[in-house]
């Protein structure tokens, strides 16, 4: 009787520790493979808001409408892979070490959403997010979200 | 007295036990993990706001040449009063009827107000008699949290900038030239 109690026990206990080191895991807010992409998204930003969509006026965070148009009309046009992927390559994403997918959307500081490209979010996977505050020249301010996985 | 039920009574009560500890453990565990705790995400949280922060101050600070930026109209526009968020507005702490409204506040509640993150706007300046940094609240939200954010932008003030609307507690810093005074806007943002 007694030993049996005691596997009986032994084996309950076991269970009981798995459930909760399993349990931990779901706490965590951010996972760690997560920061990669975040970091990711971070020097997409930089480069998009202060070099790329830039006014070149000195100002960091002022964008021109026309570079912005064409970046997300025809730069980040998914159906074109290869411009696609030239895009990426040029933001810093694409490389022969590492590839991520970019989607970035525009909105008005109301809400309304300005633009929207690149391909579709996945459902299963850890998603980096930046967002950037600036003014787009004769236009406004608008959020510049960028999404990378 | 001497039977097999005496080692069962103890075995269960270190089994009893051994379930309190990992309840304990996992209890101090959960509650103290949060995107807060010091961590590499606490990290990329500070990160995040120092960059809002940033982007709210320099894009605010545009101006096309001839003009003034709307942060510099914000300031310059500014009575010298305090103002508080009450939940639509930002409003005077001593007449509650007045509030704030300017391209600096539009802002700071179209972006952080949505996002349910604090912030305080200080302005330090030279004072002029005792040539020291001297501050004052425009916007007062409370005391920051261990984790608070500060960003600031310098903005340099002429004589010709001055209307008779401007704060009265910021002094020319040296009336024989141009220049009436140096401000640091300085941003702070916490998440609560």
């Amino acid at each position: 009787m007694t030993v049996d109690y005691m596997a009986g026990i032994g084996i309950f206990l076991l269970a009981v520790a798995f459930v909760f080191q399993f349990m931990y895991s779901l706490l965590i807010p951010f996972q760690s493979s997560s920061d990669e992409v975040t970091l990711a998204a971070d020097r997409a930003s930089a480069v998009l808001v202060e070099r790329m969509l830039n006014t070149n006026t000195g100002a960091l965070n002022v964008i021109d409408q026309g570079k912005l148009y064409y970046f997300n009309n025809t730069k980040l046009n998914y159906s074109d892979k290869t411009t696609y992927t030239n895009t990426l390559r040029e933001i810093g994403l694409f490389s022969n070490e590492n590839f991520f997918n970019l989607n970035v959307s525009v909105a008005y500081t109301n809400g309304t959403i300005m633009n929207q490209s690149g391909p579709a979010l996945p459902d299963n996977t850890n998603i980096g997010q930046t967002k950037r505050f600036v003014l787009v020249a004769n236009s406004g301010y608008a959020v510049i979200s960028l999404r990378v996985w | 007295m001497f039977d097999e039920k005496a080692q069962l009574h103890t075995l269960e009560g270190a089994t009893a036990a051994a379930i309190m500890l990992m309840i304990i453990i996992y209890a101090i565990d959960a509650t103290t993990i949060t995107p807060l705790t010091s961590s590499t995400a606490n990290v990329h949280v500070e990160s995040e706001l120092q960059l809002l922060g940033q982007d709210i101050l320099s894009a605010l600070d545009y101006a096309e040449p001839g003009y003034d930026s709307e942060l510099r109209k914000s300031i310059v526009n500014w009575s010298g009063d305090m103002y508080i968020w009450n939940g639509s507005a930002y409003v005077d702490v001593s007449s509650t009827s007045s509030s704030l409204n300017n391209s600096l506040t539009d802002i700071l509640n179209r972006i952080l107000v949505k996002q349910g993150i604090a912030h305080n706007v200080e302005i330090t300046f030279l004072d002029n008699v005792t040539l020291m940094p001297s501050s004052l609240k425009m916007i007062n939200n409370g005391d920051p949290s261990d984790n608070a954010v500060i960003v600031s932008r310098k903005l340099v003030l002429h004589n010709s900038d001055i209307n008779s609307s401007f704060n009265p507690s910021i002094k020319d810093i040296d009336p024989s030239t141009n220049l009436y005074n140096i401000l640091d806007i300085k941003l702070t943002l916490w998440r609560m």
